[in-house]
């Protein structure tokens, strides 16, 4: 190469670029939204935003899975970026929900009727879809991110994309009000995340998590560098909704558009455990965990005492709620719990245990079971909020569980893939979300938390009641008279349907029999993530 | 590598299985015509697989041995000096205590224990190299163990379950005690399949496909007990046939008392059945520490080759043999569990036939003789198992049969004598005798069907079952009475018919057994129980046919209608089978001819190799000399032909002179006599008994402390709904913090943070 | 930079972020947060980052500072409509969070053994470059210096940098969700003009807002 050439001056080999593709093409395709909205005008039939979107997003899918899932993990574009199957399995449990949520949209700016245009409800703009679009770069970014700087960048693109979105429904106080909210308290998490990637920084001279990861600090340094660590996982604990730290999460996800929040719930939560396990790998292998406390770094024992917390708090929160984004908010904490059981079981490694092979087969499980687990929920949870979004319509919101009364008989369909969905959050044999959870807690007791998976057990248990009870508001009670349920079906929301079936179909075949590509991808992940 | 033939195993199986499940899915909407076809030929195409295995097995039998395990000896070679013998094998005893592929330690044996080193292992082991040089180190050499098991046809669809060194495979076997269980599965299936064609033809068709489905499925099941290679596959059959038992005498489930009949013998079989489970385990400890460490496995023949005789372990032995046969008492209806037999007449006679009186009452029989070798040897506290097993066999025999001549339902009388006659086969596989017990159980299976299908064709003509208002149906079913009263003599041992071999041979055995050395004087007693138990079968048979057939006919009243003759389809498989009761003889003829060795009786000889001979294990036992065994043999044939006889004149003399003008006479005699009939009507108030020492205060106390206070109380508004408050108050406290006040939420998130910082900071410094 | 005006500016830093948020006039508030940013522009150049120091002043101190003031002389916000105190209680568990994470941060932070603070030593990466032939860094690159900077934002970091430029469209997109007119005037001039054509000459025009 002409070394004079601008592309000389580069650190690292041009072909790299290509790992940044999947993470480029939503942004493309945001702005390709954004001007393709204009030519739509305002009122019309936003389907064709929906399938642009989606053609986005099933492109940032094809190119995550052909570039990234081969990849090894290694670091390239300078350490910016560690490509694997981890970022892609992760990858494409987001794009699962941004199409599935984009889809069921769609119809949203039509009227019931076909004649008047509700501007009023209109959440479907091509902001919506760029939006949705520029986070969802963000997303995957986070996934495969290698360098602290470019890991807080991209949580700021889908935390900036995603406040606006809790607030995009502005006629209802609620929704700004949330907003506001998940805008504050995210700001202060964020001070939190940097100062503590600031002191990591200080403590060890390197932003690469690669590069920490096999740094020795010197122990003068080493609580600098703990207590930044510390506040790292302080910062993400926020972004997924941890107990203590998920007072936020009901009143944004009430506020924000049903729409949004599915999409909130999804993205968000794959985005940041995705990013926790690859940041959490950097620091417990450069002791930022703190010290050893039975066998294991002090911080995986406050992360049993937070999962612990999540799935009990998660749980009993959504015991008594009437509102079906509050309780799906709960349900999203309480499935943090969880994960971050697995999160648990994946920090025992760094500690001197005296088995530490068999630690490193439960991290190696705990890696496997969280990639699996998140397709799952994101499948579930795509399903649950795409019916929610297929009945509100024509302005009714879904704004309490008796509005979901005789869907069975009104929408047997969609109330049978609600249902689907609501059995595989809660984890019923049969469905993707049992074999989710019980990756997740084998990595648990092989881990040795075997307390902490009884626990998390016995919460599911307790989750039962408040996802059964919606099956049977669906379906052994009258329909209400005037309510989303009891209007009729109309062609042109065959987008929504089509959302529908997918997640549905998804959710029974990959919990009755995965497919060995999805297996392998989920296990070369974790194999990326500890070797 | 296997033979041809062991495909049919599975499919022996399978075809019951199938028709079971075609008519139970589609038999409601197809023709009687085609569910009673299916339902008839998948008996019939089982049978005639069976027989094609039986004469297999006998070509077979001609051919290599292919076994699993093999036994072999080691003993002194011929003129060795050196070290002394004993001192030899128990320097090579401790060697090989080390190989693990052993299935238990190598014990010293022989006369004295001195003079073989006797090893069971794997099929491997006649020929493995290691043993041959251990041998010569030691002086010794290595030669198969006398006694080697004849051939059997086995079947593995595959491991089941595999735990650490535990190992269940899914397998059947075949060999020659289940051939012949097999035979009379099929065929007296077969028969009574075909006559219930004709019993139910007026049942609307979905109960008549339900029928007929539950009837292959129970041949199924059946057949999947008798094949199962080892304890699990036959606990799998032996909780088929219970549950195909409590469908089918609950058949008609709107009536609440025959609903209630058939939870009665499901709830006591699983009492039982709680035995067999829990005897398997104890079998299953004993062999974890017989093989100590090896692959524990419940196949028969590893448990037999392992267990049986084996002197470690006694006492979980012992306690096994025991707890099995607990079980044995559930399912084949002995004292104390036999109460659920007569009740168990509420189903279909041909049910009654097939299930409670010819095929799985037997599976006790069938599980003692099964495992015999351990049972042999199996002491409970200085007792040996085996001697209890006479003992309630005995016991049961006496008392059942007394209380059938109480009976005046048909099938009640039938029920007890059913008991009577199974405890009769428990005596004999107390005496060890288990050629003869599965002889009788044979013949008893043939005769009793005859029996019950004819009682059967008698209720099917009279639409009654009181003994009372029958009497002279001589005149008008003949077929039915000739065949019955061939059932009735042979059941009653009349000399000549199959029941009299059979019962004798028991007799024999009991009677040997007591002459045994160092025996207990209590064989004496059992062996007169025998006796008089003949003699009761002979009253009670004489009975039975007395007030059904003789006499005048007592029923329809006024204009009533006279009882027709039963349809072909009914009185062909009552002829076929009293043609079986007559034939049955011969495959018991006594060895009465001085040349003939003892035991050379056809059926006994031929199960000789596969269970435990009396002379195997009983070392006390007494080397009969051929001349004492005949006389033996003649004089007890006198005894029990004496017996018999006596008790058919008995009966002649009540039932056949007087009482067929009468209705009911028997109620009115007076005093003494009248009491004791009411004991036996009642059957020795043992019903009685059992619902008061233990149902009803099961009902009012356990089951009240159970379910008021246990179950109310604690689980229901403690556990599950104190679970639930708990859930709840935890919800509501959840809300306390959901308070929208956005500095409130920091103020949470400051507090969790500094509390997670000063933790791990303070622990790390 | 002496440990003594470290300490001073540091001081100072503190004193005026305390003050923005204790102060219940916002232009008051404004003002104390612009001496905090100066405050940390200062320790920057201390620490010879002068190309960051001067983004600090011209950004924050500058633009931001000056949007801040405008939105609130704008809104001219009287006492009652800055809206209650937070109650006491939260006040003073922010209190209570702030001394310990203080208290926590000094112990962490106190525990260093070598504060000393040192340039990476570039000079021995130059010469090896240049025995190799690489024109690329012919000249001596200052660490934190302007070129230096720029040389890295733009290759080693360029994902980051794009990625800032889609958070930047994000945070455009949102604003103009957030800022749109109020829907319910919208709402009426559609329910008055009802029909696609009207609708959307409306549409363009609120999409010019």
């Amino acid at each position: 190469m002409d070394p004079l050439s601008p592309l000389s001056s580069l650190s690292y080999d041009v072909g790299d670029f290509l790992y940044v593709i999947p993470i480029a093409i939503p942004a493309l395709f945001g702005m390709i939204v954004l001007i393709l909205d204009i030519y739509l005008g305002r009122g019309s039939n936003k389907t064709p935003l929906a399938l642009t979107s989606g053609l986005g997003c099933l492109l940032t899918a094809v190119a995550a899975w052909a570039l990234w899932a081969p990849a090894t993990g290694a670091p390239v574009m300078a350490g910016t970026l560690a490509p694997s199957a981890f970022g892609a399995v992760a990858a494409l449990a987001i794009l699962i929900g941004t199409t599935l949520i984009g889809f069921s949209v769609a119809h949203h700016s039509q009227s019931a009727d076909g004649v008047g245009v509700d501007l009023g409800r209109s959440i479907a703009h091509g902001e919506l879809y760029g939006l949705l679009l520029f986070a969802t770069s963000g997303m995957l970014a986070m996934t495969i991110a290698n360098d602290m700087v470019t890991f807080f960048v991209a949580i700021e693109t889908l935390s900036i994309a995603v406040y606006a979105l809790t607030g995009v429904e502005r006629r209802r106080a609620r929704s700004a009000e949330g907003a506001m909210k998940y805008f504050v308290l995210g700001a202060f998490s964020a001070a939190f995340l940097l100062y503590g990637m600031s002191l990591l920084y200080g403590a060890t001279g390197t932003m690469r998590l690669d590069v920490l990861a096999e740094t020795a600090i010197k122990p003068s340094d080493l609580p600098m560098a703990t207590v930044g660590g510390t506040l790292i996982l302080i910062g993400l604990l926020f972004k997924v909704g941890a107990v203590p730290f998920h007072a936020w999460v009901p009143d944004a996800y009430e506020g924000a558009p049903s729409a949004v929040t599915g999409f909130m719930s999804i993205g968000v939560k794959v985005a940041a455990f995705a990013g926790m396990f690859r940041i959490v790998e950097g620091l417990g292998a450069c002791g930022a965990l703190g010290a050893d406390l039975a066998g294991s770094p002090v911080g995986s024992w406050v992360l049993w005492f937070v999962a612990a917390l999540t799935v009990i708090g998660g749980n009993a929160g959504a015991l008594t709620q009437r509102n079906p984004r509050r309780l799906m908010a709960y349900s999203g904490i309480a499935h943090t719990g969880y994960l971050l059981v697995a999160l648990v079981a994946f920090t025992r490694q760094f500690g001197h245990s005296s088995d530490a092979l068999n630690m490193t087969y439960a991290a190696h499980d705990a890696a496997a079971g969280l990639l699996f687990y998140l397709l799952a929920y994101a499948l579930a949870n795509a399903g649950v909020f795409a019916v929610i979004n297929h009945l509100e319509r024509r302005g009714e919101d879904v704004d309490s569980l008796d509005d979901l009364a005789g869907l069975a008989h009104t929408q047997p369909r969609s109330a049978l893939v609600m249902a689907v969905c609501l059995l595989s959050l809660a984890g019923i044999p049969g469905t993707a979300g049992f074999l989710g959870k019980l990756w997740v807690f084998r990595a648990g007791v092989a881990s040795g938390d075997v307390g902490l998976v009884v626990l998390a057990l016995m919460a599911s248990a307790i989750s039962l009641y408040y996802y059964l009870r919606i099956v049977v508001i669906m379906y052994m009670r009258e329909p209400q008279a005037g309510t989303a349920g009891a209007s009729s079906e109309d062609p042109q929301r065959w987008c929504s349907r089509l959302a529908i079936l997918v997640a549905g179909v998804l959710t029974i075949w990959l919990g009755v029999y995965p497919p060995n590509a999805i297996l392998k991808l989920v296990v070369d992940g974790a194999q990326a993530l500890v070797h | 590598m296997f033979p041809k033939e062991t495909a049919l195993l599975p499919a022996i199986i399978l075809i019951p299985l199938l028709g079971a499940l075609f008519n139970g899915l589609f038999g409601k909407r197809l023709g009687k015509g085609i569910v009673s076809t299916v339902a008839v030929a998948a008996p019939l195409i089982a049978f005639f697989f069976a027989a094609a295995l039986f004469f297999g097995l006998h070509a077979a039998d001609h051919g290599p041995l292919l076994s699993q395990t093999s036994v072999v000896v080691l003993k002194a070679k011929k003129d060795t000096a050196g070290s002394s013998l004993p001192g030899r094998l128990n320097k090579a005893r401790r060697e090989l205590g080390k190989r693990d592929d052993l299935f238990k330690i190598p014990e010293i044996e022989g006369k004295d224990r001195n003079q073989v080193l006797r090893l069971v292992g794997p099929a491997s082991l006649a020929g493995d190299e290691a043993l041959k040089t251990l041998a010569h180190r030691h002086n010794l050499v290595v030669a198969p163990a006398a006694s080697a098991a004849p051939r059997s046809y086995r079947y593995n669809l595959g491991t089941w379950i595999h735990v650490g060194n535990f190992k269940v495979d899914f397998e059947f076997v075949v060999d020659r005690l289940s051939i012949i269980l097999m035979l009379v599965i099929t065929g007296v299936g077969f028969l009574i399949h075909l006559y219930s064609t004709d019993y139910m033809g007026a049942e609307p068709r979905g109960t008549y496909a339900r029928y007929f489905s539950y009837l292959n499925l129970f041949i199924a099941s059946m057949l999947v007990l008798v094949m199962g290679g080892n304890l699990l596959i036959l606990f799998i059959g032996w909780e088929g046939v219970g549950m195909c038992s409590y469908l089918l005498i609950g058949f008609d489930y709107e009536d609440a008392k025959k609903a209630a009949c058939g939870t009665k013998a499901f709830v006591v079989n699983r009492i039982g059945d709680m035995g067999v489970v829990l005897g398997m385990f104890c079998l299953l400890a004993a062999l974890a520490e017989t093989t100590a460490g090896g692959t524990l496995s419940l196949n028969f023949q590893t448990l037999n080759l392992a267990l049986g005789g084996s002197t470690l372990n006694a006492g979980l032995i012992g306690a096994g043999c025991l707890l099995l046969f607990f079980g044995c008492t559930g399912k084949s209806a002995q004292i104390p569990l036999h109460l659920w037999l007569p009740d168990a007449m509420a189903g279909p006679t041909p049910v009654s036939a097939l299930i409670h009186a010819a095929t799985m009452v037997t599976a006790g029989i069938y599980l003692i003789a099964r495992m015999s070798p351990i049972f042999a040897g199996a002491e409970v506290i200085g007792v040996p198992v085996l001697g209890i097993v006479a003992l309630i066999g005995g016991l049961t025999a006496f008392f059942a049969g007394a209380a059938a001549i109480g009976q005046d339902d048909i099938k009640k009388v039938l029920a007890y004598s059913t008991v009577s006659q199974l405890g009769y086969m428990f005596l004999g596989v107390g005496a060890l005798a288990m050629g003869a017990a599965v002889f009788h159980l044979v013949a008893h299976a043939f005769f009793k069907a005859v029996l019950f299908l004819g009682a059967g064709a008698v209720i099917h003509a009279t639409h009654t079952q009181s003994m009372r208002r029958m009497g002279g149906l001589k005149n008008y079913m003949p077929t039915t009475y000739w065949t019955m009263a061939i059932g009735a003599l042979a059941l009653a041992g009349f000399p000549l018919l199959s029941g009299f071999f059979s019962k004798d041979m028991i007799l024999l055995a009991t009677l040997l057994r007591a002459k045994a050395a160092g025996a207990h004087w209590i064989w004496y007693v059992l062996y007169l129980l025998g006796l008089g138990t003949g003699f009761l079968t002979a009253v009670y048979s004489t009975r039975l046919i007395g007030m059904t057939f003789w006499g005048d006919y007592r029923g329809g009243g006024p204009g009533g209608r006279h009882p027709h003759a039963a349809p072909s389809a009914m009185a062909l498989p009552l002829f076929v089978l009293g043609v079986l009761t007559i034939g049955a003889a011969l495959l018991g003829l006594p060895a009465l001819a001085a040349w003939m060795e003892p035991g050379a009786e056809i059926l006994p000889h031929y199960l000789a190799p596969v269970v435990a001979q009396a002379s195997d294990y009983l070392v006390n036992y007494p080397a009969v000399s051929s001349e004492l065994y005949h006389r033996y043999e003649i004089g007890g044939l006198l005894v029990g032909a004496m017996a018999s006889l006596f008790g058919v004149a008995v009966g002649w003399k009540i039932w056949g002179s007087r009482a067929p003008s009468q209705v009911g006479w028997e109620s009115q005699v007076s005093g003494q006599l009248a009491s004791i009939r009411q004991v036996l009507a009642n059957a020795w108030y043992y019903d009685e008994w059992v619902n008061k020492r233990f149902v009803q205060p099961a009902v009012l106390y356990l089951s009240a402390l159970l379910w008021e206070h246990v179950d109310d109380n604690a689980i229901d508004r403690g556990l599950v709904d104190g679970t639930g408050r708990v859930a709840v108050q935890l919800s509501l406290f959840t809300r306390v913090f959901q308070t929208g006040h956005v500095a409130r939420y920091a103020a949470y998130f400051v507090v969790g943070a500094v509390v997670i910082l000063a933790s791990v900071h303070l622990y790390s410094i | 930079m002496s440990t003594f005006l470290v300490l001073l500016v540091g001081a100072l830093i503190v004193v005026a972020a305390l003050m923005t948020v204790t102060q219940r006039n916002p232009i008051h508030a404004a003002l104390s947060m612009l001496i905090a940013l100066g405050g940390v522009g200062a320790l920057m150049i201390g620490l010879k980052a002068h190309f960051l120091a001067a983004m600090q002043v011209l950004l924050y101190g500058g633009a931001i500072m000056v949007l801040f003031v405008f939105v609130i002389m704008l809104l001219t916000l009287r006492e009652d409509e800055l809206g209650p105190e937070p109650p006491s209680a939260t006040r003073l568990l922010a209190a209570v969070g702030a001394l310990a994470l203080t208290f926590i941060l000094f112990s962490a932070l106190s525990r260093r053994s070598d504060t000393e603070f040192r340039e990476p030593d570039n000079d021995a990466k130059i010469a090896a470059a240049e025995a190799k032939g690489d024109v690329r860094r012919r000249t001596k690159v200052y660490y934190g210096s302007t070129e230096h900077f720029a040389r890295v934002l733009y290759t080693d970091y360029a994902v980051p940098f794009e990625l800032i430029t889609v958070l930047v469209m994000a945070a455009v997109a949102g604003v103009i969700v957030l800022a749109r007119r109020p829907d319910s005037m919208t709402l009426e001039a559609t329910k008055l003009m009802a029909s696609p054509a009207a609708s959307r000459a409306a549409s363009a025009g609120g999409g010019a807002a």
